[in-house]
């Protein structure tokens, strides 16, 4: 009984901490610009994350080690530091992102523009964080990110074609803007499976003392929440094809235009269930990625970690996240674009992925770490096929776009 | 800028074994560059500012539409406007410094996008001072405005007499 408590709540807490900045912004983007046509790359991201985080929970519940902490210790310091080095920088425009926005929302909500809101986000964030357990961090933000539910509810009101949905999940060429098309399918490649995701889930798991009994709750965590994570993902594309696209709003640029998916359906409580969404999913996703890159460093470098412990006990620690969430709200509180940073972000992180994700997969094929726990050859293949193409999309695509190429 | 990235690059080439993987990075990227260069043609320009000023417009008149029935609160809709006005003055800008085969067609999409702009300038005045029958007017301003844009564009690009 207790364990199917602890799975429910695991399932709600994934499902609620699905949906961030970047799986919002590039699902809208998408569906604005190619309707149904790259629910394929939402289900690929869906697949590969489902996997990752089933292995990193795999992990941490029979080496009873972090993939950080595995990978410094397997590989030595200084391979280590490339992973660590790649992790810090992406976490850190992500995290500049998110904190983005929560800005964009208390912009929508107020009237007040973004750049005002950086700093006072970050201090939030920290003052929680500092005060906070990873018990409250984890399953009541996460439990309010279920409000982000309504755009599956949007989804069903606004009768789509079902048949041109399920048509999308299939992979198939652009009949125009190539270079986006495929920058699209990076970006929500990469919001998809961001490497903070996988590595917060490890550690995640050490702070609440997985064992090997839970490799069973692990499964079914990583599979039904992914799943219905990546459901919502699904129903922001699916509004945004049929509230903006149809409508002719095919290029999303501009975040004012994100609450229009919604208004067309509920009124004025479309409004506010988007601004509520944005927030709680970025906020939600700020304390997870500041604490991901307290995580990182403090596991990289054998310090003493745990949001559980006073500050005082792990002052390292409790230093990377606060450094990370004042220096992240920087470039949003000088007025960077909070939705141009989110997509490139996005992309970018999916040409990082292999620099993080490799040295994981050898860990996890590893018998000294995971003895007969190890990967099958259908979860390597997936997750190595995924992250490559993530790669070769990025590389070719993150150029195009940028020099402006259609 | 890229071009002279590019020649950055090249002039670089013979200055020790240190610099032999950016020679090849260089190489290898070249023709990404190249493509990129020769992508930004004006009619490009015009195609791309046009498509974005589109669905901007259509964007501007949804917000009006959603204040007007009240499903948008003003402080939102006003912001969200002048935005949108900042964007369509930029697009005209931008398709106004092209320099294409035929400037009168040029002007006109130009003269289309500026008419845009102003009446989402209209619009969020309108919205700030929570003035109902001006916000309709600029509503219908407008769509107006998108007729406009549209009629120049097919223009724009149909082929010259």
């Amino acid at each position: 009984m207790k364990k199917l408590l602890e799975i429910s709540l695991g399932v709600v807490t994934s499902v609620g901490g699905f949906l961030e900045v970047g799986s919002m912004a590039t699902a809208a983007q998408a569906g604005a610009l190619f309707g149904f046509q790259l629910i394929w790359a939402v289900a690929l991201g869906t697949i590969c994350i489902i996997f990752l985080v089933e292995m990193a929970g795999r992990f941490a519940a029979v080496s009873r080690h972090t993939i950080s902490d595995g990978i410094r210790e397997r590989f030595g310091f200084n391979a280590f530091i490339w992973p660590l080095l790649a992790a810090l920088l992406v976490n850190f425009l992500v995290l500049s992102a998110e904190i983005g926005g929560v800005a964009i929302a208390a912009e929508l909500a107020t009237g007040i523009g973004f750049q005002w809101w950086a700093l006072p986000v970050a201090f939030f964030a920290w003052l929680l964080l500092w005060k906070g357990t990873f018990g409250l961090i984890e399953k009541g933000v996460s439990i309010l990110g279920l409000v982000t539910l309504c755009f599956v509810v949007a989804a069903v009101m606004l009768h789509p074609d079902w048949k041109g949905v399920a048509a999308g999940a299939v992979p198939s060429l652009p009949q125009h803007d190539t270079a986006k098309y495929w920058f699209m399918a990076v970006s929500i490649l990469g919001a998809s499976i961001s490497p903070y995701l996988f590595m917060f889930y490890s550690s995640g798991a050490i702070e609440d003392q997985w064992d090997k009994s839970y490799l069973g709750a692990n499964r079914a965590i990583a599979g039904l929440g992914m799943t219905f994570g990546g459901t919502i993902s699904v129903g922001v594309l699916i509004v945004a094809a049929v509230v903006l696209g149809a409508n002719g709003v095919t290029e999303v640029d501009d975040y004012n235009q994100l609450p229009l998916m919604l208004i067309p359906i509920f009124g004025f409580w479309g409004f506010v269930l988007f601004v509520a969404s944005l927030a709680v999913a970025c906020f939600g996703a700020t304390l997870e990625v500041a604490l991901q890159q307290a995580y990182l460093v403090a596991q990289g470098f054998g310090w003493t970690w745990g949001e559980d412990l006073k500050p005082r006990d792990d002052p390292g620690f409790s230093l990377v996240y606060t450094l990370s969430l004042f220096l992240a709200a920087v470039p949003i509180a000088l007025g960077l674009d909070p939705l141009k940073l989110t997509i490139f972000s996005m992309a970018l992180t999916a040409a990082s992925l292999p620099l993080t994700v490799v040295p994981f997969l050898i860990l996890l094929n590893d018998d000294r770490y995971v003895g007969e726990h190890r990967n099958g050859v259908v979860s390597n293949t997936a997750v190595i096929f995924i992250i490559a193409l993530g790669f070769v999309l990025a590389v070719v695509t993150i150029p195009l776009q940028i020099f402006g190429g259609t | 800028m890229v071009a002279g990235f590019i020649f950055m690059i090249s002039s670089d080439c013979n200055e020790g074994k240190m610099v032999g993987p950016v020679i090849r990075l260089s190489r290898a990227c070249l023709p990404l560059l190249l493509l990129a260069l020769t992508s930004c043609s004006s009619s490009d320009t015009a195609e791309q500012q046009t498509e974005l000023a589109s669905s901007t417009a259509q964007a501007a008149a949804m917000v009006t539409d959603a204040w007007l029935s009240g499903a948008a609160p003003s402080c939102y809709a006003s912001s969200a406007l002048l935005s949108f006005a900042e964007t369509l003055a930029d697009a005209a800008r931008q398709v106004q410094s092209a320099s294409p085969s035929d400037p009168a067609r040029r002007d006109a999409l130009s003269t289309a996008l500026s008419r845009l702009s102003n009446a989402a300038n209209q619009a969020a005045s309108a919205v700030k001072t929570e003035h109902h029958a001006q916000a309709d007017q600029a509503q219908q301003e407008l769509r107006a405005a998108q007729g406009d844009l549209a009629k120049a564009y097919s223009e724009y690009f149909a082929p010259q007499r």
